[in-house]
């Protein structure tokens, strides 16, 4: 499996947990002045998630794959963010 | 810095984290060459203080911002930059 | 979460703001610089394209043009050569010696052409010092005027090299001190109160912090990987290797770069012919599977004749090892780290800054990723100075700086897509590109900053630079094709697929400046009006 498809194959339990994480997120749905929810997701084993794929990638020592992971996460998350606040 | 001595005098904190900090790292690395293992290709002593300057200057930059005691500070950088010149001046001469 | 005392965050506050505030601006500079530097070969290759795309970077045949092209090179010259692909796939070839300038710093002196690798003919030939080819450059001189920027600012070496460096660490500083001062990052990841930002001058000073917060934290591993690998390159050819030189060589660059390389010192200056580079090409593509990236030729016609192919990274690796021939029989001689003769921790950790810097270890894909975390990195750093003069926009002297980074953020963009208008046209005539693309560059800066001395409100100064920053861009491939370049339909029968991809991206580009300019921003300064209120 090239870098590119285990980037990928990486990223997409991530970018669940991560908007699982966004949409629940107390203190953004109180600046946006959204109702809160139950959170379906704690935080901290919300996060352990979300790192676990970048974990596996180093374990495996796949580095192009992992960087490329972590760099997408990171940007997808901040786009996310714009987005769902564009959206409120 | 500390809301204790915020009277205190700047210039000796910046003096410490300015130029001594930038002179003990680029001395360190330097010196480096004389007292880190050469590694499995002979090479690690020229090539690991070039790699790390930019984090030894980090520290020593750091620790001299946010350290409460000064003089202690003053006192490390100062032995560290002094040893580094003694090596390096022994080697050159 | 880190909690440090009360007075350590003020101070690291302090750090954090007035580093930026005295580098910040030079540090956007660098950063936007960089994120374009990310894609200098696909800019080379759009500005510049051959009839078609070559499939083949080192043809057969490369062996013949290189001998056809050192047969027009002095011998003292000859000394060594390097090959490699550049804009368009041209096979530049640089025949050279190396020199000491007065300062005793090395210099690369000899004859470089440019090869047609679909005719093998030589396109171009040029003589004189690596720094002279530069400025005279013609078909790569779009990339290198970013590459420039980038690295050294077009200041001279070693004092850009230093400033660079600085700002790296500046970078560094920012990024560590943020980090720690930044005490609710997780719990403040997905805030982001845009809507505040119509709502008065407290609410755009809020939705400006939090998108600085915010663009600040996610990028935040990248801005310390970025300025770490950063500065590290910068003073290590500054400063790092003539101090390591000086120490163990006796200030002999050449023999410690050399001992690093672990290349034995020992000479056979008898004359004999190098043996077929076609062949040591295709045994080298054989063992590794892929065309090397550069090709390094030492001792030309000499018994100790030696062949070194650097290739790119490949599979799970972020490096890869080079591969040495001998050069008079042609024989494989050994694979080797880049550094050192075997492996070691001091070449395995050099050998990562590159690919960690420039994020071309794994194609498009990494590359794209690299754009993207550069571009959010700008918007950090462009973000953070707007929000230090928003809190202080009551005080003159602060609301002049606020003019600055107006027109620095909007307008350094701008005149660097100006370059790129010189460029073509430069490029058809008698003009050196690099004199004509510099020329545009202060020219644009110029008039910028006339315009960030005249307009009153900074949003109407946004405005008129992000729409001649729209028009620029809107208007750069119609140039281009004005100036003899492919069109969409030639580019894609050629298989020059870079260059409508490239145009596309412009034109996009354009168009959501266009659209910020409508879109009143996250990023607001309140008007003077909202202040006196």
């Amino acid at each position: 499996m090239s870098s590119a498809q285990l980037t990928l194959l990486c990223l997409l339990p991530s970018l669940v947990v991560l908007w699982l994480l966004a949409s629940q997120d107390p203190k953004r749905r109180r600046s946006l002045r959204l109702p809160q929810r139950q959170p379906r997701l704690p935080r901290t084993p919300g996060v352990a998630l979300l790192l676990l794929p970048g974990l596996l990638l180093g374990g495996f020592g796949q580095w192009p794959a992992l960087l490329m992971w972590m760099g997408l996460t990171l940007s997808l998350g901040w786009l996310l963010t714009q987005l769902l606040a564009w959206r409120a | 810095m500390s809301p204790k001595n915020s009277r205190a005098p700047l210039w000796p904190r910046w003096l410490l984290a300015g130029p001594l900090a930038a002179l003990c790292a680029a001395l360190i690395m330097a010196g480096g060459a004389l007292w880190l293992p050469r590694g499995a290709a002979g090479i690690d002593n020229l090539v690991l203080p070039i790699l790390a300057f930019p984090a030894i200057w980090a520290v020593l930059f750091f620790y001299a911002c946010l350290t409460r005691h000064l003089r202690r500070a003053y006192a490390l950088l100062l032995a560290l930059l002094l040893a580094h010149a003694l090596a390096l001046g022994l080697q050159l001469s | 979460m880190l909690r440090l005392p009360q007075h350590q965050t003020k101070t690291l506050l302090a750090i954090h703001g007035w580093s930026a505030v005295l580098l910040g601006l030079l540090l956007y500079a660098v950063i936007v610089t960089g994120v374009a530097c990310v894609f200098a070969r696909e800019i080379a290759d759009w500005s510049s394209p051959l009839e078609r795309a070559v499939d083949d970077p080192y043809p057969r045949g490369t062996d013949m043009a290189l001998r056809r092209l050192a047969a027009t090179v002095p011998a003292q010259y000859q000394e060594e050569l390097f090959f490699y692909p550049r804009a368009g796939g041209r096979l530049y070839a640089f025949f050279h010696r190396h020199e000491q300038d007065a300062g005793g710093k090395p210099v690369e002196r000899g004859v470089a052409a440019e090869i047609d690798p679909l005719s093998l003919q030589i396109l171009a030939r040029r003589e004189g010092s690596a720094d002279a080819l530069q400025r005279s450059e013609r078909s790569n001189a779009l990339a290198d005027f970013m590459v420039e920027m980038h690295v050294r600012l077009h200041v001279p070496d070693p004092y850009g090299l230093l400033l660079t460096g600085v700002l790296g660490l500046a970078m560094l500083v920012a990024a560590v001190s943020g980090f720690l001062i930044h005490r609710h990052l997780l719990r403040e990841i997905f805030t982001l109160r845009r809507w505040r930002a119509q709502r008065g001058a407290d609410g755009a000073l809020l939705a400006s912090r939090d998108a600085h917060v915010l663009a600040g934290s996610w990028n935040l591993p990248f801005s310390f990987i970025l300025a770490f690998t950063g500065s590290y390159f910068s003073f290590a050819s500054a400063f790092g290797i003539p101090a390591m030189a000086m120490v163990a060589f006796k200030g002999d660059q050449e023999a410690m770069i050399t001992a690093i390389v672990g290349h034995p010192a020992q000479e056979d200056r008898r004359m004999q012919a190098t043996a077929d580079l076609d062949a040591m090409l295709a045994d080298a593509r054989a063992r590794s599977g892929v065309a090397p990236s550069f090709v390094q030729l030492e001792h030309w016609q000499r018994a100790d004749a030696r062949v070194t192919f650097f290739l790119p990274a490949q599979g799970s690796q972020l490096s890869s090892p080079t591969y040495v021939y001998d050069g008079a029989s042609g024989a494989f001689v050994q694979e080797k780290p880049v550094l050192g003769l075997r492996p070691s921790l001091g070449g395995a950790l050099a050998d990562l800054m590159a690919p960690l810097h420039f994020g071309n270890f794994a194609g498009l894909l990494s590359k794209a990723l690299w754009f993207a975390l550069g571009f959010a990195a700008a918007y950090v750093a462009l973000s953070g100075l707007q929000l230090w003069t928003q809190r202080r926009a009551e005080s003159r002297a602060w609301r002049r700086l606020a003019r600055a980074v107006h027109w620095v953020g909007y307008g350094l963009p701008l005149a660097l897509i100006a370059t790129a208008h010189a460029y073509f046209p430069a490029r058809q005539s008698e003009v050196l590109p690099q004199e004509a693309m510099m020329q545009m560059f202060l020219l644009v800066a110029a008039l910028s900053a006339l315009a960030a001395l005249l307009i009153r409100e900074l949003a109407q100064l946004r405005r008129l630079l992000l729409l001649a920053t729209a028009v620029a861009l809107l208007g750069l491939p119609v140039l281009r094709l004005l100036c003899g370049g492919p069109g969409w339909w030639r580019a894609l029968q050629a298989q020059l697929y870079g260059v409508p991809a490239l145009d596309l991206l412009l034109l996009a580009a354009g168009i959501w400046c266009l659209w910020l300019i409508r879109s009143p921003g996250t990023l607001r300064m309140p008007s003077l009006r909202e202040l006196r209120s």
